[in-house]
């Protein structure tokens, strides 16, 4: 009874979007947690439900939009709260920044408002309190000359400016935890690791927790605690960062590496591609979703609800039928659990 | 700023040129003599050649409207052929009726065409937003000249609430002036509620699906204050717009309004003139007409600069 709950637990959530064809089920079954002060990378390509999570979390979804499950944030389901409830916790509990600050930016708004708002209207104090918090904030996530900044239009500033005021926003109400949803997609390489540094600087020296999305793999190897793999709205794989970057376990875990350049691989090799593409998120396949594209499918990995999570060692956990083993690691019977279907 | 304001009165005052050239020229090229329409049949050709002399319409045209022009700005629109009142004071007599009638009901239907949008905006295919854009299309499928007699039947006959007609001016009283204005004014103002309502909530819902919508919500912000706050402004170029245009049309058009309530109007001046056939009042009336419509309009252009702070950037490029 020692252990504190976690910052963010959610459990077992499935969001759909009602369409004429029938519900999308963007995010299918998922369960998360996030420790207070712990960074967790999500990673998954595009339409894997990554982005539909945050925005769960966030209570961002579009009208026609359906929930089930929980999604406790300090101990509050931001799914069963009420509007009023759940607003309190945007800002001082949970922020996020955005993949566009382009777009994420009110562009006939002054940067001083958007950096303002959330503290007057969170913190309770005065728009010029507010204002000079906001300096301060501007200076601490790198803007120069941060009160004139506070005058300008989105417009006037470039693209790194722009999504480190985003930071600076999301950072008003000192939340506990950060959602940063692909950060630095639409920056100029150069300008990306500025960001990520950025947001490995801010969340030690705040304590905070951290999601970090990426459709990149690479991206979060360094930075992150734990990884979480998504793939058509399920959770194929989780664990240590290290541990699911060196063993992964779920076929597409290590396809999707594989597919991955890095300094490592020889320049003569080809890279290599994941065959087909993401199944019909209005008619996933029974068991694995994965399969259909999988080199090691078998009949078991169609079986309904194949794609479980199984525990495995030190908290990696997967949902692979035919987990990868990887020259030097532990032999797959050794670690799969005796229920584990074989083939 | 500076230099963006000074572009739009140049085109506008390009344009108030060119339309009163437009008015000036409807004398000559309106089929037959006017003279003769206006003397009738049995004038003497001596007659018809003095009057023709005296309205200018032997001369051709681009010196009609040099001498025009050249007496307008000195204030001189001529003397009505009906009334022989001067056509400026005739003018400047109406224009504050119709002025504030015009003002008042666009007041009024900002006022309320705004929070109908932005309630209905809110939640799409909520009660609320179907009502509202029922009310909107029945508005909008009403013609003056319905809407009119029915508020005087209903709130001047039934309830009492307003006089029938007739007019007090502002100098006599504000509210003797507001209690004999509004029930006109809410009559201009039914249509252009619903269209005015129908515009911010088609551009309120695009606007919703921004980014920087979710955004601000994820600020925690409340739904009242990412609606007004966040959504509104980048939402309202169209109905700022229609505004501007609804207001240049209104000086024009209050006309059947007027007649329903006996209002001292331009409008009512207009159609009178018509009926009489008095063109030099109608000249007159119809260039002012066209210049406060063109200098709302350049006001509209120079608002968008305040409404969006990129506007001005690019004028000044």
């Amino acid at each position: 009874m020692t252990s504190t709950p976690p910052l963010l637990q959610i459990a077992d959530l499935r969001t759909w979007i009602a369409t004429d064809a029938g519900p999308v089920r963007a995010v299918d079954g998922v369960s998360l947690e996030v420790a207070a002060g712990e960074a967790v990378g999500l990673v998954g390509e595009s339409g894997s439900g990554k982005s539909m999570l945050a925005r769960t979390v966030m209570g961002l979804l579009p009208d026609r939009a359906g929930t089930s499950g929980s999604v406790l944030l300090d101990g509050v389901d931001m799914l069963a709260a009420s509007e009023k409830a759940r607003q309190a916790m945007l800002g001082p509990k949970v922020a996020m920044v955005f993949q566009d600050a382009g777009r994420a930016l009110n562009p006939v708004v002054r940067i001083g408002r958007q950096i303002t708002e959330g503290m007057v209207r969170h913190l309770g104090i005065s728009r010029s309190e507010a204002r000079e918090r906001a300096v301060g904030l501007l200076t601490e996530v790198g803007v120069p000359d941060p009160r004139r900044r506070l005058s300008n239009y989105p417009f006037q500033l470039s693209g790194g400016m722009r999504q480190r005021i985003m930071i600076a926003i999301a950072l008003a109400c000192e939340p506990d935890l950060l959602i940063a949803d692909e950060p630095t997609t639409a920056l100029d390489v150069t300008v990306q690791r500025q960001i990520l540094d950025l947001l490995d600087r801010v969340r030690t020296t705040r304590g905070m927790g951290l999601v970090l999305i990426s459709h990149d793999l690479g991206l979060v190897a360094g930075r992150t605690d734990r990884v979480a793999v998504m793939y058509s709205g399920r959770m194929v794989e989780e664990g240590p960062t290290d541990a699911v970057f060196d063993t992964p376990r779920h076929r597409y875990t290590e396809a999707l590496l594989a597919s991955t350049p890095s300094l490592d691989t020889p320049r003569t090799r080809r890279m290599r591609v994941i065959e087909g593409s993401l199944p019909d998120p209005r008619k996933p396949p029974a068991g694995c979703r994965f399969a259909p594209r999988c080199t090691a499918r078998t009949d078991a990995c169609e079986v309904p609800g194949a794609d479980h999570l199984r525990d495995g060692v030190l908290a990696h956990r997967h949902a692979c039928v035919h987990p990868a083993v990887l020259s030097g690691a532990t032999p797959l019977a050794a670690v799969a659990p005796a229920d584990e279907p074989r083939s | 700023m500076l230099v963006f304001t000074a572009k739009r009165v140049v085109r506008a005052l390009l344009v108030i040129l060119f339309a009163t050239f437009l008015v000036v020229a409807l004398l000559s090229i309106a089929p037959g003599s006017l003279a003769v329409t206006l003397l009738g049949e049995e004038a003497t050709p001596d007659a018809v050649a003095d009057l023709e002399a005296r309205l200018g319409l032997d001369e051709p045209l681009w010196a009609q409207y040099v001498g025009w022009l050249g007496d307008a700005v000195t204030g001189d629109f001529g003397t009505s052929l009906r009334t022989r009142q001067d056509v400026l004071d005739a003018v400047l007599e109406r224009l504050p009726v119709t002025l504030e009638l015009a003002l008042l009901a666009l007041v009024i239907a900002l006022l309320v065409s705004v929070p109908m949008a932005l309630a209905a905006a809110s939640r799409p295919n909520s009660l609320i937003d179907r009502v509202s854009t029922f009310l909107a299309s029945v508005g909008l499928a009403l013609p003056a000249f319905v809407v009119a007699p029915v508020l005087v039947y209903f709130l001047s006959l039934k309830a009492g609430l307003f006089p029938v007609s007739g007019w007090e001016r502002i100098g006599d009283g504000l509210g003797d002036n507001l209690h004999h204005a509004l029930l006109p004014a809410i009559g201009v103002a039914i249509p252009e509620i619903a269209a005015f309502q129908r515009l911010l909530r088609t551009d309120l819902d695009s606007t919703l699906h921004e980014d920087f919508i979710s955004a601000a919500q994820a600020r925690g912000l409340s739904r009242h204050y990412v609606l007004w706050r966040h959504a509104l402004r980048p939402s309202s170029f169209s109905l700022i717009t229609l505004a501007g245009i609804s207001f240049g049309r209104l000086i024009g058009g209050t006309v059947i309004v007027e007649a329903v309530f006996s209002l001292p109007g331009l409008g009512s001046l207009i159609a009178g003139s018509i009926s009489a056939r008095d063109v030099i009042t109608v000249q007159g009336a119809v260039a002012f007409i066209v210049i406060a419509y063109v200098v709302l309009n350049t006001l509209v252009d120079i608002g968008y600069g305040f409404l969006d702070p990129r506007v001005r950037r690019e004028a000044v490029r």
